[in-house]
């Protein structure tokens, strides 16, 4: 049997809401798949889109961001921004013929450290599923 | 008299009367060159042609320069394109150009040669290149042969140069003053019976483009192909009216490395491109403008790779507005899709689908 393919997975966590879901997940000894790299962030809103190309293409094989519930941003307002930046990037995606599913928005505040699990488990899934990023691979972009 | 002269006319009139300080305009710098013009006397006058089919570079970005300190504190009339005024709008949205004392003079566009078949040879007067292009787009930059927008309402004054006797319309309180004062004719309500049938033409061209675009630039090995003369010298950036960092993003210490990160970069994409951050810039510059882009093509007409980047960000931007139903420059009163946001909205972007 082929060894199986573990994506590599960067995931831009709320320091608010899903960095402290994923916290909590691992001090209650909850088994998630290692395929996620996760990065701290005060606010879903402070991810500029670029940071999500240059993971994708230096690299990774998905990108997910989690902040906080629509209406619990602590910045009021970042999440319904970082929802716009990843609409807009999925449509470029979309137009240039790139996989738009290989950016991932969830809300995931900081009590649902089983949503966290879960939603990792199935996203990781679903990349591997895909299959390796391509772009990532590529020496001449 | 030609319609360039009409617009000279006016021109003339204003600075006589000094009822402006200084116009905008474009003045031949060579037989096969023109550039906008700050001209401040009558006597400088010689030279211009405000219809001339050549596009130097989008004049908005004068504009912010000019206003950038303080406006002026005598009127100026900026004759511009149609895609040039969508440029303002948005600057002006995006606080970038101060819209004070200015009058805007938009003319029905016809479009511009690229700059690349005028140079060495003589840029045609407007007057004989305009009966061309009411009847064939063959000349013209493909982005202008695939441009819905040959009219701009949105200025003070236009210019109708597709109609029967070319009028000029008051579309403000502002320009019908104006033109009052100049004791110049002027109507104010649109005629669209030229302006239909080149519309007509343009949205054909239009969709047949982005069939084109679907077809040969879609995908990875497209795009790269698309793609793969660029020498990332930014000049697409530079000249894009909607780029307003002071510092881009793509050109800041963000984009260094410590040596052994391109050593693993290169190992793990099968070797690493130089220059690098072909796709991080245009993708990324696309992530941060083409909510705005107006399709202007000074990217295009600035690049020496020939790359049609022009067609590609007015195509990818297309696209990204209609997320947001909104078209860059083409309404003072649509907020940018950026500067706001709707509690419910946009579900399909979120969770697993
Ligand atoms: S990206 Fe190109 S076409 Fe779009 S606004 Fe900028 S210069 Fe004009
Ligand atoms: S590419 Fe982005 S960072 Fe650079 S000038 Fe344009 S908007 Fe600014
Ligand atoms: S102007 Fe042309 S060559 Fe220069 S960065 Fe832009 S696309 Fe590349
Ligand atoms: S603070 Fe969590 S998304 Fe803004």
């Amino acid at each position: 049997m082929s060894e199986q393919f573990e994506p590599k997975i960067v995931g831009f966590f709320c320091n608010w809401c899903t960095s402290t879901a994923a916290d909590m997940a691992g001090t209650s000894r909850m088994q998630y798949p290692a395929n996620v790299r996760p990065i701290r962030v005060m606010c879903s809103g402070s991810v500029d889109p670029s940071y999500i190309i240059r993971a994708i293409l230096s690299g990774a094989d998905a990108v997910m961001i989690g902040g906080c519930h629509p209406g619990d941003c602590h910045y009021i307002s970042g999440n319904y921004k970082a929802r716009r930046r990843v609409a807009i990037l999925k449509s470029i995606f979309d137009t240039l013929g790139l996989e738009p599913d290989r950016i991932f928005l969830d809300w995931i505040s900081a009590s649902e450290s089983k949503k966290f699990v879960k939603t990792i488990a199935e996203y990781t899934e679903k990349v591997r599923n895909m299959g390796p990023n391509k772009i990532a691979q590529r020496w001449d972009i | 008299m030609s319609l360039s002269d009409k617009i000279n006319k006016l021109c003339e009139q204003a600075l006589e009367k000094e009822m402006v300080g200084g116009i905008v305009t474009l003045k031949k710098t060579a037989d096969d060159s023109a550039m906008h013009c700050l001209i401040t006397e009558q006597s400088e006058l010689e030279g211009t042609d405000p219809l001339i089919p050549f596009f130097p570079g989008n004049v908005a970005n004068f504009v912010k320069k000019l206003t950038r300190i303080t406006p002026t504190t005598d009127k100026i009339l900026v004759i511009l394109r149609p895609c040039e005024m969508r440029a303002v709008v948005e600057m002006v949205k995006l606080a970038q150009i101060q819209n004070q004392n200015i009058i805007w003079l938009t003319f029905d566009c016809p479009g511009t040669i690229p700059r690349s078949d005028v140079r060495g040879e003589k840029i045609p007067d407007s007057h004989e290149f305009f009966s061309d292009a009411m009847n064939s787009d063959d000349k013209i930059r493909t982005i202008c042969a695939t441009c819905d927008y040959v009219r701009a309402d949105t200025g003070d004054i236009g210019f109708l140069s597709f109609e029967q006797d070319a009028p000029f319309i008051a579309y403000t309180e502002q320009g019908k003053k104006f033109l009052n004062e100049l004791g110049i004719e002027f109507i104010e309500k649109a005629v669209t019976d030229g302006l239909d049938k080149i519309i007509a033409r343009r949205i054909e061209n239009e969709n047949k483009l982005y069939d084109k675009l679907n077809k040969q630039v879609k995908g990875i090995d497209n795009l790269v192909a698309a793609f793969a003369g660029c020498v990332n010298c930014h000049n697409c950036m530079t000249n894009c009216p909607i780029c307003i960092c002071r510092e881009c993003f793509f050109e800041s210490e963000a984009m260094d490395f410590a040596g052994d990160m391109f050593i693993e970069l290169a190992r793990r994409k099968k070797g690493l491109r130089a220059p690098t951050d072909l796709g991080v810039f245009h993708i990324g510059r696309m992530s941060h403008m083409t909510t705005s882009c107006v399709s202007c093509g000074a990217c295009e007409e600035a690049c020496p790779e020939k790359i049609i980047v022009g067609q590609i960000f007015k195509w990818v931007a297309a696209n990204v507005q209609k997320v947001f139903d909104y078209s860059a420059g083409k309404k003072w009163e649509d907020e940018l899709p950026l500067k706001t946001f709707c509690e419910e909205e946009l579900e399909q972007v979120t969770g697993i689908e």
